[in-house]
């Protein structure tokens, strides 16, 4: 069967069988940024938003995304890349880099929601995201300096 | 290969039951997906999605209850509680403790009621606080069913090909009364070893009635009502507390699995209703 998903903003007719996952769809598609992890639902490496939630593809029948805004790390936001993306950068939050389009497309529905959220609510919309290489305290750094940075990006709007 | 051929989206509840109705033992409703994802039904051939029904809705009544439609997320349903009655009782503890916020995003509430597993949250806390169940289905009477009925049996057994949760009604708590969860796990997300759903309404300073449901121990919850009498018409006190979760552990029957062995879940089991009732108390208004 085709159908027809909005991800990041353009509408892309795709191939799938009625019980393929949003994870295999969107791979397929060529959006890499959603990795496969465990595909059970409890590392959170496949997070995309839709219509601005986090939900995780490997958990999700590809038909059941039509009509939902769908959005990978491809593109956040636009052509440069987001604030949080250059705050992870900058704190040294990244290793291998697997589990962070996950985190920080949780970290931009965090921040759209809650600009200037605590250390405890940062800390809540990272559960469910496994990092097999940090501590995770720098990637709280990194999305509390992110939302400073979207923050003050706001206020020169 | 799944058997799994067609995967339909009617755009109301109407359509959904007739598609049910249509296929009968051949359909599933589809609701969040985080069970059906895994396990595709034997001779299942069409997904009916509800997502076009008109079931994601919560409705709160002005005396505190709330009715909360079938397809209401999780996440959406502990949104819509807060800063309301409801707000601290045992359904908001189960909707904070269920998993992760990301895996609250996808589950459904009646899905997560419909589809028991010995984890699951729901069941366990909608038993205790005696909730209703609305089951439709096309051109028959909508059938308004307690939760000692819904949960006696896992819900899949009896629930007819082409029946539908559509509501599950919360009453208001009334004067005097308190509700808790509590959960016992590993960590904060994970699977419970054990957990407890407590309701109770003080009275004069005694307890007046209670219910005690259990999870975790077992596939199905287990509803302890000799337990629950046992605190009734007394003050609530630690003593009174810990003589019931010495009750509940001997009266519920539990099974070893790789969390724990069933001896280990009783003991567990003993605590959590002692702290459950005085959570509840604590909330009713009431010390212990
Ligand atoms: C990694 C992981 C961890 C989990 N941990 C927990 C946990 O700790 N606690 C917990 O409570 N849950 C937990 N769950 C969720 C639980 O196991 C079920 O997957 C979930 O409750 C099913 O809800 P759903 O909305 O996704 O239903 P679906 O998967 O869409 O449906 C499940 C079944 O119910 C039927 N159904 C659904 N809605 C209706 C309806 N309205 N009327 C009639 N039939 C219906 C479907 O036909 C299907 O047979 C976890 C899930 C995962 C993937
Ligand atoms: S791949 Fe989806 S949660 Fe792990
Ligand atoms: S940076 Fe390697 S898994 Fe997180």
């Amino acid at each position: 069967m085709k159908i027809r998903l909005q991800i990041n903003g353009n509408t892309r007719e795709l191939e799938t069988t009625p019980t393929r996952t949003l994870l295999d769809v969107l791979r397929d598609a060529g959006y890499y940024g959603v990795k496969r992890g465990c595909e059970e639902g409890t590392c959170g490496s496949c997070v995309v938003l839709m219509d601005g939630e986090p939900h995780m593809a490997c958990l999700i029948f590809a038909p059941a995304a039509v009509g939902k805004a769908i959005t990978t790390i491809e593109d956040p936001d636009g052509d440069r890349p987001h604030a949080i993306l250059r705050a992870l950068a900058d704190a040294g939050a990244v290793q291998c880099g697997y589990c962070i389009p996950g985190m920080a497309l949780s970290a931009k529905a965090l921040l759209d929601a809650t600009p200037d959220p605590n250390e405890e609510e940062i800390r809540g919309a990272m559960e469910g995201h496994l990092c097999r290489c940090t501590g995770y305290v720098k990637q709280v750094e990194a999305i509390k300096r992110a939302a400073e940075l979207m923050r003050e990006e706001a206020s020169h709007e | 290969m799944s058997n799994i051929q067609a995967y339909l989206r009617p755009d109301s509840l109407e359509g959904a039951l007739a598609l049910l109705a249509e296929h009968q033992e051949r359909a599933r409703p589809l609701a969040g997906g985080t069970s059906l994802i895994f396990s595709h039904p034997p001779r299942v051939e069409v997904l009916v999605d509800l997502a076009g029904a008109g079931l994601d809705h919560v409705e709160h009544a002005e005396t505190g209850g709330v009715d909360i439609g079938s397809m209401t997320s999780c996440s959406h349903l502990a949104t819509a509680l807060r800063g309301r009655q409801l707000d601290k009782s045992a359904l908001t503890d189960a909707l904070a403790t269920l998993y992760t916020p990301v895996l609250r995003n996808h589950i459904t509430v009646g899905g997560n009621c419909v589809m028991v597993y010995g984890w699951s949250h729901l069941p366990v806390t909608m038993w205790a606080l005696d909730a209703r169940f609305m089951v439709v289905s096309h051109k028959a009477k909508p059938r308004d069913v307690d939760a000692d009925t819904f949960f006696e049996r896992h819900p899949l057994r009896w629930l007819g090909a082409g029946e539908l949760l559509t509501q599950i009604t919360v009453k208001s708590p009334a004067e005097g009364s308190g509700s808790a969860f509590l959960k016992f796990g590993r960590d904060k997300s994970d699977e419970g070893i054990a957990s407890v759903a407590v309701s109770l309404r003080l009275q004069d300073e005694k307890v007046a009635s209670a219910r005690l449901v259990v999870g975790s121990t077992r596939p199905m919850p287990q509803k302890l009502d000799d337990v629950a009498a046992l605190v009734v018409g007394k003050r609530p006190s630690k003593e009174v507390f810990a003589e019931a979760g010495e009750a509940a552990a001997k009266a519920v029957v539990a099974s070893d699995n790789y969390l724990g062995s069933a001896d280990y879940r009783r003991h567990i089991v003993a605590s959590l209703v002692r702290d459950a009732l005085a959570k509840a108390t604590q909330r009713a208004g009431g010390a212990a």
